[in-house]
């Protein structure tokens, strides 16, 4: 789809197709859907806004703490209709478009039952054990839907289970105070799952669009927040945050350069530097030194200088990529 | 990458479009996240530079004229920059200045009309909203007019949000993006502008659901809310809103003659829906219109947008829980129920179209 917009666009930019015939070339072009790509998406949308509907209404009548209603029968409520999303989805005429929906409500359903159980037996508000439970519970379906948006969904859920547990915990390494340890937590965890999804893709063909992207934010945020920290508290010593930090741009660069080029990860880690090293201008400048105007227009010259290198740089890859 | 290329062209002399030789050579388009980085290290550049010119240059910023007056020069200048701009490096800069140039003119605008009888906000709003328009139509800069656009969508909230008509604006904003996306190719000079103002108002959009999600953070900025007679209106402004977006895409894009007639009620479906869930309503329009445009970041978005309205609906205050299940279970077996009728009817049209009923 992409690609047809990008080629039509770039034949009216350069003049090929006449200004009078752009309207009758967007038509012949097949940008615009056609009824039976239409009706393919609003069949889709339909199973999937209903299949969701039904999930999401359980979890809301759950949610709705009724007196009325004894324990047990919610329990049966609940479980009847985790029954239901899952006999769908293993009943031996169902599509997989089907079944990965039927999938996808089972999975967020064993989250409303996990999350009922905490409201029965008062194991407290949203504990890091229920999201790491419900990721444990889920991953045999996670792994048979094989479906990327689930797999997102499951990494998600051990994001929280991690953040959550680190936050509670601190930290389990000796090495690391226990504040950054939740920061360590995703960071670890999701460079992992990015490594893990890249060698998927190389090696099994796993789909990597958009999923790996989002992988690659979850490992590059924490880590640059790890790194200001550092700055903020103590300044820029010798710390395994920074090397670790060093080593994780370097890695970036080096795989998304000449592995498996990818602008928008060499994008990423731009941006991360340029935050970084203006963070550290500001402290050597401003709070170690005194607030004086000539400081702030020579940071503000600094990230103008490299917000242009990067872009300029990022144009110069890109023309050497898309050759 | 070439092969594509010449089966699209093949394709449209099929269709009897005579292609020209090119006047211009092809010109590589610059990914998203590229501009976005430029916008981002452009704001944070004129941030150190609004600093600078609070701390050396302080008579500029104590008086509203000064900062008005030096707002405008530093626009001025950027203009000029940015139509000599042959490099990023001064598209870069021009950004730049022109940011901190219009920071100093909202601080103007904060110290003129803090002293007015009128509601503060909204004045501000206002002019915040005449500026943005001018520079997101004249700076001739894609980053500028994108930004241009964003503020702009968000100083109509500011201006609106006193009188409590909040709801109304991200009506406008969507009907506004999906004329917008409509008219893509009706000036093909201008189709990156378009573009360029369509990302802006669909960010804006986010924003401003974002903003709605969190919601009651913001109460103390607009303490004349609830007051106005009107107020009532808000939320079916906006579900009328967004239902006129379908309409508009659904005339502009199924010309088809063959068209169920089933699908003319779709826009009633989206007003009651928009009403009850305005989060879902905008989120389902997005998705609609980025694949009537065949544009994957616009889907995305729109499903995002869609997760974002399912989670506000939890946090609605008007109903209780068990109301919204008993609707969304409603909802639920309905759109499946639209479903199956949808698949026999189209396994009753004809054997081509039967596939559909087949394929996933």
């Amino acid at each position: 789809m992409a690609s047809t917009r990008r080629e039509l666009i770039s034949l009216i930019e350069q003049g090929a197709i006449p200004p009078e015939q752009v309207t009758r070339a967007v038509q012949s072009s097949g940008l615009r859907p056609s009824p039976r790509a239409w009706a393919l998406f609003i069949d889709r949308l339909l199973l999937w806004l209903g299949g969701l509907a039904l999930a999401f209404a359980v979890l809301f009548f759950i949610a709705y703490n009724w007196a009325e209603m004894s324990r047990w029968l919610r329990f049966v409520v609940m479980q009847a209709a985790m029954m239901l999303a899952v006999g769908v989805a293993i009943w031996p005429m169902t599509s997989q478009m089907v079944q990965r929906v039927a999938l996808t409500s089972a999975t967020l359903l064993v989250g409303v039952l996990l999350a009922l159980f905490g409201q029965v037996y008062q194991t407290g508000a949203d504990p890091w054990q229920l999201f790491f439970s419900w990721a444990v519970m889920t991953l045999p379906w996670v792994w048979v839907a094989r479906f990327e948006l689930l797999w997102v969904l499951w990494l998600g859920l051990l994001n929280l289970a991690i953040g959550l547990y680190f936050h509670t915990w601190g930290g389990p390494f000796g090495v690391l105070t226990s504040s950054d340890a939740a920061l360590w937590g995703l960071f670890l965890l999701n460079t992992l799952a990015l490594a893990t999804w890249e060698w998927g893709a190389r090696y099994w063909g796993w789909p990597r669009q958009w999923a790996v992207r989002l992988l690659a934010v979850g490992s590059g945020v924490p880590v640059t927040l790890l790194m200001m920290t550092l700055l903020v508290d103590v300044g820029l010593v010798g710390s395994p945050v920074l090397a670790v930090y060093l080593f994780w741009l370097a890695a970036l660069y080096g795989v998304y350069r000449y592995w498996w080029p990818d602008l928008f990860m060499i994008a990423g880690g731009c941006v991360s530097s340029i935050t970084v090293t203006t963070l550290l201008l500001a402290r050597v400048l401003l709070w170690e030194g005194d607030w004086q105007e000539g400081s702030l227009m020579l940071i503000s010259i600094a990230v103008l200088a490299m917000g242009a290198g990067a872009v300029v740089w990022l144009k110069r890859l890109h023309r050497e990529l898309a050759q | 990458m070439t092969n594509n290329v010449n089966d699209f062209k093949a394709r449209l002399t099929q269709a009897g479009i005579t292609l020209n030789e090119p006047i211009t050579p092809a010109q590589l388009q610059t990914p998203w996240f590229v501009r976005a980085l430029q916008a981002f290290s452009g704001w944070l550049a004129a941030l150190f530079l609004l600093g600078f010119i609070a701390m050396g240059v302080v008579f500029v910023a104590e008086s509203p004229a000064a900062s008005l007056g030096s707002g405008l020069v530093m626009i001025g200048a950027a203009y000029g920059l940015f139509r000599k701009a042959r490099s990023d490096v001064l598209e870069h800069l021009a950004l730049a200045v022109s940011l901190a140039g219009q920071l100093l003119i909202a601080w103007a605008a904060v110290a003129f009309w803090s002293e007015s009888a009128y509601p503060f906000w909204s004045l501000l709003g206002w002019s915040l909203l005449a500026l943005q328009s001018v520079l997101a139509v004249v700076m001739p800069s894609l980053v500028h007019r994108t930004f241009s656009a964003f503020s702009a969508s968000l100083a109509l909230y500011m201006a609106l949000a006193v009188n409590a008509m909040a709801p109304v604006v991200s009506g406008i904003v969507m009907l506004a993006l999906t004329m917008l996306w409509l008219n893509e190719f009706r000036w093909p000079g201008r189709i990156r502008d378009v573009h360029a103002w369509s990302y802006g108002l669909l960010i804006g959009l986010l924003v401003m659901q974002g903003v709605a999600h969190i919601g009651q953070s913001f109460a103390f900025w607009f303490d004349a809310q609830n007051t106005n007679v009107f107020a009532w209106s808000g939320p079916w402004l906006n579900a009328v809103l967004v239902a006129l977006s379908l309409v508009l895409l659904l005339f502009y894009t199924l010309p088809h003659p063959k068209i169920h007639w089933g699908l003319y009620l779709s826009p009633i479906g989206l007003l009651l829906i928009s009403f009850y869930a305005p989060g879902v309503g905008q989120g389902l329009m997005v998705l609609l219109l980025g694949f009537a445009m065949s544009h994957r970041l616009v889907m995305g978005l729109g499903v995002f947008s869609l997760l974002m309205g399912v989670g506000s609906y939890y946090y609605w205050l008007d109903a209780t829980l068990l109301t919204k299940a008993l609707t969304l279970l409603i909802l639920g077996g309905v759109l499946l129920a639209l479903r199956w009728a949808l698949r026999k009817w189209l396994a009753s049209l004809k054997p081509t179209t039967k596939g559909v009923a087949d394929e996933e």
